[in-house]
């Protein structure tokens, strides 16, 4: 094991930017995991953190390592309170940025719309979506994946939650982008800033409309309805946090399903036994989910902690104030938790899985993500028998994704 | 070694659930019940991993 302190820098260097990462980051954070599991990271300003333990006890650890962005010490300069003060509004009662009694308080409100129970209770719902966007594909030869899929989910099933009237659920798409984007600040051009404002502004105006005609016409059964009348009942769901926590389910749940249905379709497709496997057990496709959160994370980078004291780590010491990111996709790969963690396998235990984090923040969409995506994967299997790849995926530039932007495949047999 | 649950905080998640289905189970009103309240020995390590994972640290171990 060797120290590293800032006058021994690791012999190590991090670029998600260079060619061929987005493609397979992963030589690259085994390279940081073996060589440099905390390592500081000059271009983006804040710590990578590697290695499975290491992740795990940062998320666990609420009391030294905040989510909230205001505790970075660039947040006046970097953070996207400085160059987008709308999201001021949304991040000071959003969940993601919450913490101790406040994020309780929200999170205990909330969840009971998200069990698993309350998911699987989605179901016919959801397997509506899902046939009705398979539908439009009737007669076509080839499609994208991504935009023609995997786009189209999100936005009808939040929309379906939360009874958006048909058609403006896709204003929410820009709206999901800015936010996402918006979490690493650092990397981001200066003439991208001005248009993801809009974006987030016009998203905040459709999301409060909605908040307000609910409240003139409730809903029976509905989560939105439920969530504004315990709100007028007792001083318990302020507007702003209303909002904050629609925008969270957007948020949280609008690139993380897309992408993950696309990741899951090609992983099958390119592999033909497993295809084949997966036509025979659907109930397989559990098991695949999880593998392909594991072994193929879409993540390009981590999820963001910032230190609330000095901390002593790993032979480093992460300063008050500085940022961690925590390499959820190298935890994932990491040999000491996973065997064999560089093969792909489908019937391996990921009972360990942080794909959907650890600790307090523990994803709340978890089951709906799951859910949705083994359905999407399954109905669209079954439905086009002879479905093949037609072309290796392409990736677009996006700060925290590995972005695939198209995932060409053939649904009919020449 | 016990399973104490703390009512209170638990939220229906069912990470515990997946982490140890032998000693955890949630019913369809999303009330959780525990299968072993007395952990068997085969069954600590899955159970440590459940009370570590739980997002609202409303599970731990009494000595008695
Ligand atoms: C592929 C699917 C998904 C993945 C991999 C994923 C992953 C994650 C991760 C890693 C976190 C923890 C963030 C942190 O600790 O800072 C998280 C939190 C969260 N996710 Fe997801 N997510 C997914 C889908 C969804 C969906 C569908 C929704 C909503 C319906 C959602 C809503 C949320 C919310 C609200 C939080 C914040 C919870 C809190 O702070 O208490 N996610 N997600
Ligand atoms: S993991 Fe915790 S919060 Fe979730 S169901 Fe189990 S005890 Fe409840």
């Amino acid at each position: 094991m060797s120290l590293q302190t800032p006058s021994h820098p690791p012999t190590v260097s991090f670029s998600p930017d260079a060619p061929g990462y987005v493609l397979d980051p992963y030589p690259a954070l085994e390279a940081l995991r073996t060589k440099a599991p905390l390592y500081y990271w000059p271009e983006g300003r804040g710590w990578l953190l590697t290695r499975y333990e290491d992740a795990a006890a940062v998320l666990k650890d609420a009391r030294r390592f905040s989510p909230n962005r205001a505790e970075w010490e660039y947040a006046s300069v970097l953070g996207s309170a400085a160059m987008i003060p709308e999201l001021v509004e949304l991040n000071k009662a959003g969940l993601f940025a919450l913490s101790g009694s406040d994020h309780a308080r929200v999170r205990k409100l909330v969840s009971p719309a998200l069990t698993p129970r309350a998911i699987e209770r989605l179901k016919p719902e959801l397997q509506v979506i899902i046939d009705d966007i398979l539908n439009d594909l009737a007669g076509r030869d080839t499609i994208n994946v991504v935009s023609d899929i995997a786009d189209r989910i999100p936005p009808r099933v939040i929309g379906s939650m939360l009874k958006i009237p048909k058609g403006r659920e896709t204003l929410f798409q820009r709206f999901t982008e800015a936010a996402v984007k918006s979490f690493l600040p650092g990397l981001l051009r200066p003439e991208e800033v001005a248009v993801m404002r809009t974006d987030v502004q016009e998203g905040i105006a459709l999301v409060r409309e909605t908040i307000e005609d609910r409240r003139r016409n409730p809903l029976p059964d509905d989560i939105l309805t439920t969530l504004i009348q315990t709100e007028e009942q007792g001083d318990r769901l302020s507007t702003a946090e209303l909002l904050s926590l629609v925008s969270a389910l957007i948020v949280g749940g609008f690139e993380t399903t897309i992408h993950l249905i696309g990741f899951t379709v090609y992983n099958v497709l390119k592999r033909p036994e497993l295809l084949a496997q997966v036509q025979a057990q659907p109930e397989l496709l559990k098991g695949v989910v999880e593998e392909v959160l594991r072994f193929d994370n879409f993540g390009k980078m981590g999820i963001a902690r910032y230190a609330l004291e000095d901390v002593e780590m790993g032979g480093v010491t992460i300063k008050k104030g500085q940022m961690v990111l925590v390499m959820l996709n190298s935890a994932l790969r990491d040999e000491s938790v996973f065997p064999n963690a560089d093969a792909f396998d489908v019937r391996r235990n990921t009972n360990a899985s942080i794909a959907f984090g650890h600790g307090m923040h523990f994803c709340l969409g978890a089951s709906l993500a799951r859910l949705e995506v083994q359905l999407v994967v399954e109905t669209f299997i079954k439905r086009f028998p002879a479905l093949r790849l037609a072309k290796e995926p392409s990736f677009g530039p996006h700060p925290v994704i590995r972005k695939m932007e198209t995932l060409e495949v053939q649904l009919n047999q020449q | 070694m016990k399973i104490v649950v703390d009512w209170d905080r638990c939220e229906a998640n069912g990470v515990c659930v997946r982490a140890a289905p032998e000693s955890f189970h949630l019913d369809d009103k999303d009330q959780l019940h525990v299968l072993t309240e007395t952990v068997p020995p085969e069954l600590r390590a899955k159970v440590d991993k459940a009370i570590l994972g739980c997002p609202k640290q409303a599970l731990s171990l009494s000595e008695d």
